[in-house]
């Protein structure tokens, strides 16, 4: 028998990688270029997609809202999960992890219109929730802040991975580090400050980026069953906005050209996190 | 003034009781070495007593001041551990520094005390390294650095020479003894190391299963052990344990009549004789006792360890340890008569396993 290169075994991974990821990514750039419904011929349009783009208001409500939601959901979601993440350490919780990663097991849209029944403005216990605090119970139907608002509020929950791994790297780090903290008198908040947060760096950064280019994707769904882009375009992100684009009004080059910018600010991303971790690792 | 008060301490752990009744006092500026096999629970005490754990009743004072109500970093403690425990992602100064930053100092006044004693401990050409790039002994000093800043008035130290290799080991035990005496602070060593035990200890306490079975000089607790379980973990090659029977008015081991004066209530118990005090006859090292008994044996196995050999020697089903000078001619197989030092003999309750008066 001969010996055949272990790439063989990787095989139908690749395939899967090389049909269902990279066919399409090429074919999307490809399609940025032209003019194409879906129904005639496409036709080659140089970078008119991108100038039609940059001179689409829609678009840059869509990339404002966007990076709006990214901006204030990841901060408050590694926050979150940070967190739970000290408090189940502390606590030596068993079970309780499993809570908190039970939304991820919840698919997308089954979530999405769990949230639909939850912000009903007429019997939802949210429309309750915003009346007692004095506010209209509709206010995500109508102000554009507060409908991006509920979005971050409905992906708070989905924190189930940042948390496992964030639980599992506090438990990397060795209790005696605050056993001699505790002695030389370091309080909590400087034992917080200066041995966990430093140590919990890389994996922070690395969640950080990650989740920020997961938003701009999960956005979608809630956006898309909840909120349909309104009030007054303040749900329009830039998934649903291709979307529409592609699918709704087949401009489909427009669309593509639409993903790309996306793809560009997830590689942004990822830049942004290998040179983080690059630094740490030269300063460790 | 009274250094350190330990009175009726009890620590559980888990629901499970470690420490029962224990109380001692040392003074300051003594050193006391706490030892005992895995698990006795000395590591426990030091952490109760470093305020990590809480403790179930009993009290502990410092300089007359009571400290088992006080945080941590209120005992005027240091500490130090089996592992170095620095901070890997800060470098050798910010690791000197951290304490004193944390207690309040200015940055500027902590980098300066820490330099001095950097510079004390020769550590003063490290200060901007990572601790991963240090070696296991220049860490080791870092983390003596970094109590010594603490300016402890107790200082509690849990095996910190294990992670060193011997050599080190033993030139890191002088400058601990130098510090400690410079210090004079009441430090409290823990260690399973018996040698560590019997070089560093003013006094040496020896605890199994949560309680304090002996604490005195290390000379007397070797050569005077209050309980078998004393005599047993103090000495390597461990001590011999005979058991004799009082027949026909006389003490005997197997067929061999002893010389030995035991209360008359009792008739049986077991003698204890260290390595060294089992003699071949033909030996340079052998003592001249006024009471010995001589036995014949036979060599079953000769363990050269350098400067001196041990002798596994069979008697019957029974098995002696003796040691002799490291040219003593010596064939496994061969007999050899030894005389057993029945001056130097510890004779312990067959029962209860407490010393009978000599």
């Amino acid at each position: 028998m001969t010996r055949r290169s272990p790439l063989w075994l990787a095989a139908p991974l690749l395939g899967g990688v090389v049909l269902l990821l990279i066919v399409p990514v090429l074919l999307t750039a490809g399609i940025a270029f032209t003019e194409y419904d879906g129904l005639s011929p496409a036709r080659f349009a140089g970078l008119d997609q991108f100038r039609a783009l940059s001179a689409d208001p829609l678009f840059r409500t869509a990339l404002s809202n966007s990076l709006w939601v990214a901006l204030t959901g990841v901060p408050l979601r590694i926050s979150l999960a940070l967190g739970l993440a000290l408090l189940m350490h502390r606590a030596r919780a068993r079970r309780a992890p499993a809570a908190i990663f039970l939304p991820m097991a919840i698919p997308d849209v089954a979530w999405a219109i769990l949230w639909l029944w939850i912000a009903n403005p007429l019997f939802g216990p949210l429309a309750w929730l915003l009346s007692t605090c004095g506010l209209r119970a509709d206010i995500w139907l109508t102000d554009p802040a507060w409908a991006k608002a509920l979005i971050v509020l409905i992906t708070l929950f989905l924190i189930g991975e940042v948390f496992v791994v964030l639980h599992a790297a506090r438990a990397e780090i060795p209790e005696r580090y605050y056993d001699v903290a505790a002695v030389e008198g370091a309080s909590v908040a400087t034992q917080f400050r200066r041995i966990t947060l430093p140590l919990l760096l890389p994996a922070l950064v690395f969640l950080s980026a990650r989740d920020f280019a997961l938003t701009l994707q999960t956005s979608f769904t809630p956006a898309l069953i909840i909120t349909k882009g309104g009030p007054q375009y303040g749900t329009l992100f830039l998934p649903l906005y291709a979307y529409q684009t592609g699918f709704e009004y087949l401009r489909f080059g427009l669309a593509a050209a639409q993903t790309l910018v996306m793809l560009g600010l997830t590689l942004a991303m990822m830049g942004v996190q290998w040179w983080a971790l690059r630094r740490w690792r030269a300063l460790a | 003034m009274s250094g350190l008060r330990i009175d009726r301490l009890h620590v559980d752990l888990d629901g499970q009781s470690i420490i029962e009744d224990l109380s001692l006092e040392v003074a300051f500026g003594e050193l006391l070495v706490i030892a005992g096999p895995s698990g006795s629970g000395k590591s426990t005490l030091l952490r109760a007593l470093a305020g990590l754990i809480p403790i179930r009743s009993g009290t502990i004072e410092l300089g007359g001041r009571r400290i088992d109500t006080l945080a941590p970093g209120q005992r005027d403690t240091a500490m130090m551990f089996q592992s170095d425990a620095l901070y890997p992602h800060l470098t050798v100064l910010e690791n000197l520094c951290f304490g004193l930053r944390a207690r309040g100092a200015t940055r500027a006044d902590a980098q300066t005390r820490a330099r001095s004693v950097a510079d004390r401990l020769g550590l003063g050409d490290l200060l901007q390294r990572a601790p991963h790039a240090l070696s296991g002994g220049q860490r080791q000093r870092v983390a003596l650095g970094r109590a010594l800043l603490r300016e402890p008035r107790l200082f509690l130290m849990d095996e910190p020479l294990s992670s060193l290799d011997a050599p080190l080991r033993v030139r890191a035990r002088a400058e601990l003894i130098q510090l400690h005496r410079s210090l004079g602070s009441v430090t409290v060593y823990v260690t399973h190391d018996q040698i560590e035990a019997m070089a560093l200890a003013d006094r040496l306490a020896i605890v199994e299963s949560g309680k304090l079975l002996q604490i005195d000089a290390p000379r007397t607790v070797y050569a005077r052990p209050d309980s078998l379980a004393v005599a047993r973990f103090l000495g390597a090659p461990a001590i011999n344990l005979l058991e004799i029977r009082r027949s026909a008015e006389a003490w005997r081991w197997r067929e061999h009549a002893l010389s030995l004066q035991l209360p008359p209530s009792i008739d049986r118990a077991v003698l204890g004789l260290r390595p060294e005090h089992v003699y071949p006859l033909r030996s340079r090292w052998a003592g001249t006792p006024q009471r010995s008994a001589t036995i014949t044996t036979r060599v079953e196995a000769v363990e050269l360890v350098g400067d001196q050999q041990y002798l596994s020697l069979r008697v019957g089903e029974d098995t002696l340890t003796s040691r002799c000078e490291p040219d003593l001619p010596v064939q496994p197989g061969e007999p050899l008569d030894v005389s057993l030092d029945l001056d130097r003999a510890l004779a312990f309750d067959a029962d209860s396993g407490c010393a009978l008066a000599p």
